[in-house]
């Protein structure tokens, strides 16, 4: 009986380790960018400066997102190098990611104090270094907007 | 030491909450094994621990297959105590080793719920049965 319990319990939980049955990340679904593609993200994260490029890794942002141009390789977050959004809404989704998850994904995973620990430069800082990974183009590079300061709307319209 | 090793004679009722406590240790590792194949093991470190707690859950839980109910205490609380204290530093602001997470979703949950049952459960069947043993050796 002990014997056959102790089985059971190896069995299932040796299924369970080597990923049988267990399913697969959501970010494994979704499609990869070319090698033309990720090389023409390179040279556009190259041109941008490191602002961006270093609060990706500081803040973590790499433990969950993929961008191949980088070799960043998360998986519990939607890829960012195939995104199709403006810079402005990309900083939207960096301090209010609750307001429009990924269909597919933990809705409550990503923290939600971005906002709070990066100033208002930081977040258009790294919301335009992922949109140079991702293939558009962001409205101004962080240094021109850097003196405008705190305090602008985070919605839809609020630059200005 | 020898105890620790030792087959150990249990109440039915502290072998029961014994039991319960390794289902919860069981529910826990599988979730991480879940979590692990479902984006974890990209995370560096916290992949891989995830991984481990799968494995150690499953010992743990063997060991009370195997009537080794002092080693299981001692496992159920080596495994789960850490996992539970791991998931409060990743909710900080400070983050597990830069690892941070916003909120408790139903995984998290699932995990926080069967490990703190487990603890909880590990315990009273542990005192209970250190209870028992030192009625039994004054007798």
């Amino acid at each position: 009986m002990r014997l056959a319990l102790a089985a059971l319990v190896v069995l299932v939980m040796g299924c369970a380790i080597a990923g049988v049955g267990m399913g697969e990340a959501p970010a494994e679904r979704e499609p990869t960018p070319t090698q033309a593609q990720t090389a023409a993200a390179a040279q556009r994260i190259a041109a941008l400066g490191p602002q961006g490029r270093r609060l990706f890794a500081d803040e973590g942002c790499d433990r969950c997102h993929s961008i191949a141009a980088i070799d960043a390789d998360g998986k519990l977050g939607p890829r960012l190098d195939i995104l199709d959004e403006d810079a402005e809404d990309i900083a939207e989704s960096i301090v209010d990611p609750r307001d429009d998850t990924a269909d597919g994904y933990p809705e409550r995973l990503m923290p939600t104090d971005y906002g709070q620990r990066m100033n208002d430069a930081e977040v258009r800082a790294l919301a335009a270094f992922v949109t140079a990974a991702s293939g558009g183009e962001a409205e101004e590079d962080d240094d021109s907007r850097r003196g405008r300061g705190r305090g602008r709307g985070r919605g839809h319209g609020g630059e200005g | 030491m020898r105890r620790l090793l030792e087959p150990a004679r249990l109440d039915p009722l502290v072998l029961a909450a014994l039991a319960l406590a390794a289902a919860c240790v069981l529910v826990a590792g599988l979730q991480h094994a879940r979590l692990y194949h479902r984006g974890y093991a990209e995370v560096q470190i916290v992949g891989a621990l995830f991984f481990l707690n799968a494995i150690g859950s499953t010992a743990v839980v063997l060991t009370l297959i195997l009537r080794r109910a002092w080693l299981f205490v001692l496992g159920a609380l080596s495994v789960c105590v850490p996992s539970l204290v791991s998931i409060a530093i990743s909710h900080s602001s400070s983050g597990f080793l830069g690892f941070r997470e916003g909120g408790y979703d139903a995984d998290a949950m699932i995990i926080v719920v069967a490990e703190v049952a487990a603890v909880l459960l590990a315990l009273a069947g542990g005192g209970a049965a250190a209870a028992a043993a030192r009625a039994r050796s004054h007798a």
